[in-house]
């Protein structure tokens, strides 16, 4: 299973990609701890290609720890009609409909300060530990995440 | 004795010897310098020795000086210096070091933040020039980001959006960067935010640059946290390390530099010892 994580950049040990795995079905305890090796050596594991549900997302992601809930953090008011479920945090840019949120709108102004640097929950008393985010639908992908 | 001007190794920056700017110049020196400054943007001149009085002659030859007032929490009549030169220093009037609580060492604190002069004036700043008198021992680096490389680097998307942009800058969002934010009604008044333009284009070489500095706070039309958010994310792809010239100061260095086509900060440096830095600065044209 180690052997599947490999580098992701020519520069350095920092960042791996998966190269084979699906993570839509349930994983055993020996191929977790790989996972969780390989993200102590890489800190930073990106997996391709993985058409993943919200209740599939959860399902993998109880596999390394207890699922922080997302009351706290947004914009007052963000949570009136959530769109995903209380421990998906929702980093979008899409109203409780789908639509995009307007320009003026509170929550996008409050999403923005995802553009800066920071280290998830940071502002909570007890931190984060991994922070899984899927892509469903995105912009031009030479638009990076850093 | 001849002057000659090299590319500062691995940087856009270059280093001028064989002068002697503490005596006046021949006209030809002057255009000498002046092309030199297009090219480079920043110029290094070591072991000039200047006094007050020979750093504002040697600056005339290229322009009218720009006055300090307006520019500072500082009232006139506790400066240090005349108001044609800018106290980049961390001293009071009677050469003190400035306490740790002190509002104009909390001013000057934004001298951190990567900045073009004057671009909070409606007429901006062409050159300034800072000659080092007594230099930090360690740290205190000025450091240059090149806006036309960064400006070149930009993909042609980001080009087309930022062309006609025009930006609202002013001393109060880049001390606000800070949370340095009492100020009093005159200071609001003295700081109100001025127009610049996201892009401009050299008078000279005709090259394009972004016009940044930490005094942008808004930009005319845009929600100001959208606004906020693109201008930090152009700031930090222009001052990638491989737009930067660090220079590392040696007492008597002059250095020069085209707020026209750069930004510049200082770095962390230890502010209990005397840091005397005097800056002349040469008025610019209005960009509107």
């Amino acid at each position: 299973m180690i052997n599947q994580i490999r580098p992701s950049f020519a520069n350095g040990g920092f960042g791996g990609e998966v190269s084979w795995i699906d993570l839509t079905h349930p994983l055993n305890r020996k191929r977790v701890t790989a996972i969780e090796c390989g993200i102590d050596r890489y800190v930073v594991i990106v997996y391709h290609g993985q058409q993943i549900t919200d209740d599939q997302q959860k399902a993998f992601s109880l596999n390394f720890g207890v699922l922080e809930g997302t009351a706290v953090g947004t914009v007052p008011g963000a949570l009136d009609q959530p769109r995903p479920g209380a421990f998906m945090a929702d980093v979008p840019n899409l109203r409780p409909d789908n639509k995009p949120l307007a320009r003026g709108d509170k929550r996008h102004m409050f999403n923005l300060g995802n553009r800066l640097w920071h280290t998830g929950s940071s502002f909570r008393a007890v931190l984060t530990k991994y922070t899984l985010i899927s892509r469903l639908i995105g912009p031009d992908p030479t638009r990076r995440f850093e | 004795m001849t002057m000659n001007t090299q590319t500062i190794s691995g940087v856009f920056a270059g280093e001028v010897t064989g002068i002697d700017i503490t005596r006046p110049l021949p006209d030809e020196t002057i255009a000498a310098i002046e092309a030199g400054m297009d090219r480079h943007a920043v110029l290094v001149f070591h072991d000039q020795p200047l006094t007050d009085d020979t750093q504002r002659a040697f600056s005339r030859q290229f322009g009218e000086l720009e006055s300090a007032a307006g520019g500072h929490v500082t009232a006139v009549r506790d400066r240090r210096l005349p108001l044609d030169m800018q106290d980049a220093s961390n001293l009071d009037q009677n050469q003190n070091v400035l306490t740790r609580d002190d509002r104009r060492r909390f001013f000057n604190l934004g001298n951190r933040l990567w900045h073009s002069d004057s671009s909070f004036r409606a007429v901006p700043a062409k050159y300034s020039l800072l000659s080092g008198r007594i230099v930090a021992e360690q740290g205190g680096n000025t450091e240059f980001a090149d806006m036309r490389a960064a400006y070149d680097a930009l993909d042609a998307a980001t080009k087309a959006e930022i062309d006609g942009l025009v930006c609202e800058h002013s001393l109060m969002f880049s001390r606000g960067l800070l949370g340095f934010t009492e100020l009093t009604e005159a200071e609001i008044a003295m700081f109100r935010p001025v127009c610049q333009p996201l892009v401009r284009v050299h008078p000279v070489t005709g090259r394009k640059s972004l016009f940044l500095s930490a005094h942008g706070g808004t930009i005319i039309g845009w929600p100001v946290p959208e606004a906020r958010a693109f201008l930090r994310d152009l700031t930090e792809q222009a001052t990638q390390r491989r737009f930067v010239y660090s220079h590392r100061w040696r007492q008597h260095d002059l250095v020069m530099w085209d707020n026209r086509q750069t930004m510049h900060r200082v770095t962390r440096f230890d502010e209990s010892q005397p840091r005397d830095m005097r800056r002349t600065t040469i008025a610019g044209t209005a960009t509107a």
